[in-house]
């Protein structure tokens, strides 16, 4: 990913629900079981076997909103690297451990842990969020909602586009956008 | 200080624990498959070498053919690239292969308490979800991902320790009841993200008095509730297992390991994070009928109706669930047809399993095509001395080669678009067998008598 991230986002809340699965979920097993790393297939096909109605119209600066346990799960890359793929933010109210250290190294502009979000959003809400300060602001029903954001040594990843981006920049290796 | 058989299997391999609270683990044993090039790569690429290969088992079995023994038979170039990658690793760092044609080989987690590796008290990691499975020998059995460079490298890897949950199932299991009914009424009790952060220790009358073979199948399980690891306390059964094995303590070291072995339990004033009991007696015959393992219930039961359910969230995952696996709501379980039926896996792949499924099969005739792949090499010598090949074959069933085969379907063994399996695997998630299949989990009886009727069905009808 090239750029500059975003730190803040206004867009459509597009809401699924606890225990959603990586593989299987956000992303279709067989792009693992076949090893689909191209991020215009990911992207087209983020989360499309839950909801047909996100892979379509989605755009970037959307937000998806989950609820627990967000990418439980085998630990593969193809659904994070959906997501980012796709250009939307991530609220989870919690994130499984396994995807969280994924979504870190895949650069998602994400709150992985935010419990407070929980029956304050609801699908199709005017979101504006600042994900460097943890600030959501419902447009729709004019409140706003302080959760805790990434450390800033986590915000790093997100800022430098990913892990690699991040490594690259630090020890200026070749490494460079070869992971995206 | 009370503790828990987690507990004395952890402070036993914690090396040192660092400002953040997370501790360095020892490994005793490292297995893994295939799909570990990636690691191998990183590893060359930075220079490292394998800190102690004598300790590492490379073991072919998830792209490996059902239909043959040789890589030959795997079903395209890339396959076989991937099962010789592995071979290539092994001989580059110098760790045991268990390639096609080694009569050790079989799943991962079914080798590694053949040869005496899991045993109490061991550390045994694999590069695989359902590494829990070995925790039933009274093991401390994990799965690692992004952390395999890392072991490969050190012997080592860093762990937050878990919390403690305890699930209890006490009482006695009825007629035709499961392993696998046992472990999918607790998941249906304890859900799909109950366990998150936990390690489980199963207790109580039903599992002290399953065979090993069964302890695993409950164990390998854990993961879907979220948990790091399940575990047995090791007993009289757990020793008789591991005596004699080719990595089982030596004659003469054997009493001062079963003295050990013995300290394994967790004392009687031990604290648990979490508990659940569930009573034996009250649990029957389960199949799932979503995508999520926790979705399971009683053969008896209906398809359920997503307007009963109170939370908007819940009842929209329902309903899409119910929309892929193409199913009405209120409709019996049993008039649900099938296409085809898989037996095998790391879930129930066992001896025990299969004696268990061709005790229903057995003079019996398949109306779907029915897929039987033992997990080892050593359940299919096994099952072969019994007769039990003969079985399946005369009713009509494929009788395969070791690997994980249909479960994932990664060796060419799918259930193809909008097909319906019957299946004693592990997994339900929407694709698990092949694009767009339709998976039903169920133990080895229940997946029989699903191929001797073609739909699912109460096996105790048939029994």
């Amino acid at each position: 990913m090239s750029g500059t991230v975003s730190e803040s986002m206004q867009g459509r809340c597009w809401k699924f629900g606890d225990d959603i699965l990586n593989d299987g979920g956000i992303m279709d097993f067989e792009m693992v079981r076949t090893g689909v790393f191209d991020p215009a297939i990911l992207g087209k096909h983020c989360l499309e076997s839950l909801r047909a109605d996100f892979a379509r119209d989605s755009v970037p600066g959307d937000i998806i909103v989950t609820g627990r346990n967000f990418g439980r799960g085998q630990l593969h890359d193809a659904g994070p690297f959906a997501v980012r793929a796709r250009g939307v933010g991530l609220i989870c109210v919690s994130m499984s451990r396994a995807f969280f250290r994924l979504a870190v190294s895949a650069g998602l502009v994400m709150i992985p842990f935010a419990p407070e979000i929980e029956g304050r959003i609801n699908d199709g809400d005017k979101l504006d969020v600042n994900f460097r300060s943890g600030s959501i602001r419902n447009l729709t029903r004019n409140e706003t909602i302080q959760t805790q954001p990434l450390p800033d040594f986590l915000w790093d990843f997100v800022a430098a586009g990913g892990e690699m981006n991040w490594l690259a920049k630090k020890y200026g290796t070749a490494a460079g956008d070869a992971h995206v | 200080m009370p503790r828990t058989l987690f507990d004395k299997i952890w402070d036993q391999h914690a090396i040192t624990t660092n400002a953040a609270g997370h501790t360095l683990l020892y490994i005793d044993w490292l297995l893994f498959a295939e799909s570990t090039f990636a690691d191998f790569e990183v590893l060359r690429n930075d220079g490292y070498s394998v800190r102690r290969p004598a300790q590492l088992f490379g073991i072919a079995d998830h792209y490996t053919p059902s239909h043959g023994t040789t890589l030959a038979d795997a079903v395209d170039d890339e396959r076989r690239n991937i099962i010789t990658t592995l071979e290539r690793n092994a001989r580059r760092h110098g760790f045991e292969y268990l390639g096609l044609g080694d009569p050790r080989r079989g799943i991962q987690h079914l080798v590694g308490p053949e040869q005496g590796l899991a045993q109490p008290g061991v550390i045994v990691m694999c590069a695989d979800s359902h590494t829990a499975t070995q925790g039933a020998l009274g093991a401390l059995a994990f799965g690692i991902g992004g952390e395999l460079t890392h072991a490969f490298a050190t012997q080592t890897v860093w762990q937050r320790k878990p919390k403690q949950m305890r699930v209890t199932v006490d009482g006695k299991r009825g007629y035709g009841v499961t392993a696998k009914d046992v472990i999918l009424t607790i998941l249906a009790k304890v859900g799909a993200g109950g366990a998150v952060r936990h390690a489980i220790e199963y207790a109580g009358a039903v599992i002290r008095d399953m065979s090993v073979d069964e302890r695993m199948t409950v164990c390998n399980m854990s993961i879907e509730m979220g948990a790091r690891a399940g575990t047995v306390a090791p007993d009289d059964k757990t020793y008789a297992y591991v005596h004699g094995r080719p990595f089982a303590p030596a004659p003469e070291d054997w009493d001062t390991a079963l003295a050990y072995w013995r300290t394994l339990t967790s004392d009687p004033d031990a604290v648990w994070d979490k508990e659940v009991t569930i009573s034996g007696d009250q649990i029957v015959p389960m199949v799932t009928w979503g995508n999520s393992p926790e979705n399971s219930l009683s053969i008896k039961d209906l398809v359920p109706t997503p307007a009963d359910e109170p939370d908007a969230q819940r009842r929209l995952d329902m309903q899409r669930s119910l929309d892929y696996m193409d199913l009405k709501p209120g409709m019996p379980l049993t008039r649900i047809a099938i296409d085809q039926v898989f037996i095998g896996s790391c879930t129930n792949s066992r001896i025990h399993d299969l004696r268990e499924a061709a005790a229903v099969l057995n003079g019996r005739k398949t109306v779907v095509p029915t897929l039987v792949v033992p997990g080892s090499m050593s359940v299919k010598r096994e099952a072969e001395a019994e007769g039990l090949h003969r079985i399946f074959i005369e009713a009509g069933c494929t009788w395969g080669e070791p690997g994980c085969s249909m479960c994932v379907s990664l060796n060419g063994d799918t259930v193809a678009p909008g097909k319906r399996c019957a299946s004693t695997s592990n997994r339900n998630f929407r694709g698990r067998q092949g694009p767009g299949s339709r998976t039903h989990l169920m133990s080895p009886p229940m997946a029989a008598a699903a191929a001797i009727t073609g739909k699912l069905t109460d096996v105790r009808e048939l029994i």
